[in-house]
């Protein structure tokens, strides 16, 4: 019982993270509601995806960015590699720059919806394997 | 089958998963009693499964059977996957009753915990844990899940931002000595709750790994976030293995050699066996080596002034700590990483004063208890060496009482049980210092009865200030 806590409970937390962001996500697309934790939810992914990319030493942050565990990390990059060819960083900025018309931002939500669908998918089957779930 | 009855399906399996797990909150035995914070524990789980039962009555007609219906189904995992979470601490919370616990124990130090500024209306849920080992025990993922689960169910509860989380092995309900480790579970919560703590560490383990990589080639994303990850665990622990000693004294510093058998690395001359004290210095990804925290726990207790209190002499636990503080940086290894892993130790070496001082400021409002200790620590031997439990001392002009303090009574009894256990068992028709039965026996009444006069402390001084 009990074995691993932190990496089990950093993957379901990714999870529960992207799961938050496909909700206000896909009510945003579909009925135009505009979730006031939205621009923080996907500020933070815009971030740990920044710190993803470079290749510096970023050791600097002055307090641990949101998903920058190990687990993390790599299940956000795993869930990049499934969507190679796409600009997700982009696609955040898209939705979250709010000098853009509505109809923009939009079309990058139901775009940007399929990346947190990896991440959250991911997530939750590397949880699956660390609680013995997913044992082959 | 079609799309529109497979969610139905898959939405009623998980509601009827939910309801097993919820029922079994109430799955305790008849007649038993349980801790307040454990109550409230079960009835924040059964709170939230009755939330998350209620959303789900409604879900397979909010989702549409188009090409979003992926995005909409995939929440019934996410779902199924923090219930699996909960569920592992509902039995070992329900089998928890006060009867299988060190409940006067857990009191005693609550009493302290509570001293320091922030905690004051902190509680504990205590459940059973299978392994044992208290150190491993970190229950403060388990509150941030509930917290995000939160978030995306409507109407659901936060988790009780004051109510942590204490692991207690199954079967060490009645041990005194071995339990004086449960503060460190306690420090766990505080760092976790106490959020400056870590904002003041993070830059420190940011800028020391910085330095120690400095002019090598850049690191992948994922080494940096190991990196971080070593070092904050490494850290945390430190933190908490100090937090623990000023607590309750150096009895963690006993009971941490006593579980993990530290007097391995002794020849039986009393010094270092150097080639069985190699693994103890070896550091892990989660956790720091046993003789780097010894050494911590050494120099926290010189700067407390417990040390000068214990004659070396005495007892060959004594001698672990006293010998750890022979060990250079050089001494200790990690090897995971190759070269990533010596430089992570040439950076975390780097942070441990930073440690000490972030222990220093949560915990210098408390006392540390040994005035008190160096006071009575005499009589409360005396009165254990005799087999009567040391609730009540005289003080020396009879014309007032003592009530010894769980410091004093955990230190004074382990220090006993290191120092003197022979002596007082030849005290004892019919038994003999030198049978490992005995022994056994005897260490075990003093448990009890060291336990008897932490629970009536308790009551004596609510009494008293009643």
């Amino acid at each position: 019982m009990f074995p691993d806590t932190g990496a089990r409970t950093r993957y379901l937390s990714l999870a529960l993270a992207s799961r938050k962001l496909i909700d206000s996500l896909l009510s945003f697309v579909e009925s135009n509601r505009q979730d006031p934790q939205l621009a923080s939810g996907l500020s933070q992914f815009a971030t740990a995806l920044t710190l993803n990319r470079a290749g510096n030493n970023l050791f600097s942050t002055p307090n641990q960015a949101s998903f920058s565990h190990y687990e993390q990390v790599l299940t956000l990059q795993d869930a990049l590699k499934s969507l190679s060819g796409r600009d997700i960083a982009a696609e955040l900025s898209g939705v979250l720059d709010d000098t853009s018309n509505i109809e923009n931002r939009r079309k990058n939500a139901k775009s940007v919806i399929d990346f947190f669908y990896a991440v959250e998918n991911r997530a939750l089957n590397n949880y699956n394997q660390q609680i013995g779930m997913r044992d082959n | 089958m079609a799309a529109v009855d497979e969610i139905r399906h898959d939405t009623a399996s998980l509601y009827r998963f939910i309801n097993s797990v919820c029922a079994s909150c109430d799955s305790r035995e008849a007649g038993r009693t349980y801790p307040p914070a454990s109550d409230d524990l079960l009835a924040y789980i059964r709170e939230l499964g009755d939330c998350t039962r209620l959303f789900l009555e409604t879900f397979p007609a909010t989702v549409p059977l188009d090409s979003s219906y992926n995005f909409y189904r995939q929440k019934l995992l996410t779902l199924r996957s923090c219930w699996f979470e909960l569920h592992q601490y509902i039995k070992p919370t329900a089998d928890a009753h006060t009867l299988s616990l060190p409940g006067p124990l857990i009191e005693g130090l609550l009493r302290r915990f509570r001293q320091l500024p922030g905690f004051a209306d902190s509680r504990f849920a205590v459940f059973h844990i299978e392994k044992l080992n208290y150190l491993q025990v970190v229950a403060s993922g388990v509150r941030a899940i509930a917290g995000q689960m939160a978030s995306i169910i409507p109407n659901a509860p936060s988790f009780p931002s004051n109510l942590g989380l204490l692991g207690i092995p199954y079967s060490q309900g009645s041990s005194v000595f071995l339990n004086c480790l449960i503060p460190h579970e306690m420090a766990h919560f505080a760092y976790g709750e106490n959020g400056a703590i870590r904002a003041a560490l993070l830059p420190r383990l940011a800028s020391s790994l910085t330095r120690a990589f400095a002019g090598l080639p850049p690191l992948d994303p994922q080494n940096i976030a190991l990196l971080m990850d070593w070092l904050e665990s490494w850290t945390e622990e430190v933190f908490c293995d100090l937090f623990a000693i000023w607590l309750v004294g150096p009895c963690y510093s006993f009971a941490f050699i006593e579980i993990f058998d530290l007097t391995n690395i002794l020849d039986s001359a009393g010094g270092l066996n150097s080639f069985g004290t190699s693994p103890y210095s070896e550091f892990f990804p989660s956790h720091p080596s046993s003789l780097f925290r010894i050494k911590q726990h050494l120099a926290l207790l010189e700067r407390l002034d417990w040390w000068p209190q214990f004659n070396r002499t005495k007892s060959h636990y004594y001698k672990v700590l006293e010998l750890s503080n022979s060990l250079v940086d050089g001494h200790f290894a990690f090897s995971k990483g190759q070269n990533m892993g010596t430089k992570a130790l040439e950076a975390f070496f780097d942070v441990v004063p930073a440690i000490h001082e972030q222990v220093n400021l949560l915990m210098s409002s408390l006392d540390t208890g040994l005035a008190e200790y160096k006071v009575s620590h005499h009589a409360v031997q005396e009165y254990l060496k005799n087999g009567v439990v040391p609730s009540t001392i005289p003080s020396i002009e009879h014309s007032t009482k003592v009530f010894p303090s769980p410091v004093t009574v955990l230190n004074a009894a382990y220090s006993l049980y290191l120092e003197s256990l022979d002596t007082l068992i030849s005290g004892i028709a019919n038994q003999d210092p030198s049978s490992i039965r005995d022994r056994q026996k005897w260490a075990e009444k003093l448990e009890s009865w060291a336990s008897k006069a932490i629970e009536d402390h308790g009551l004596l001084i609510s009494q008293k200030a009643g």
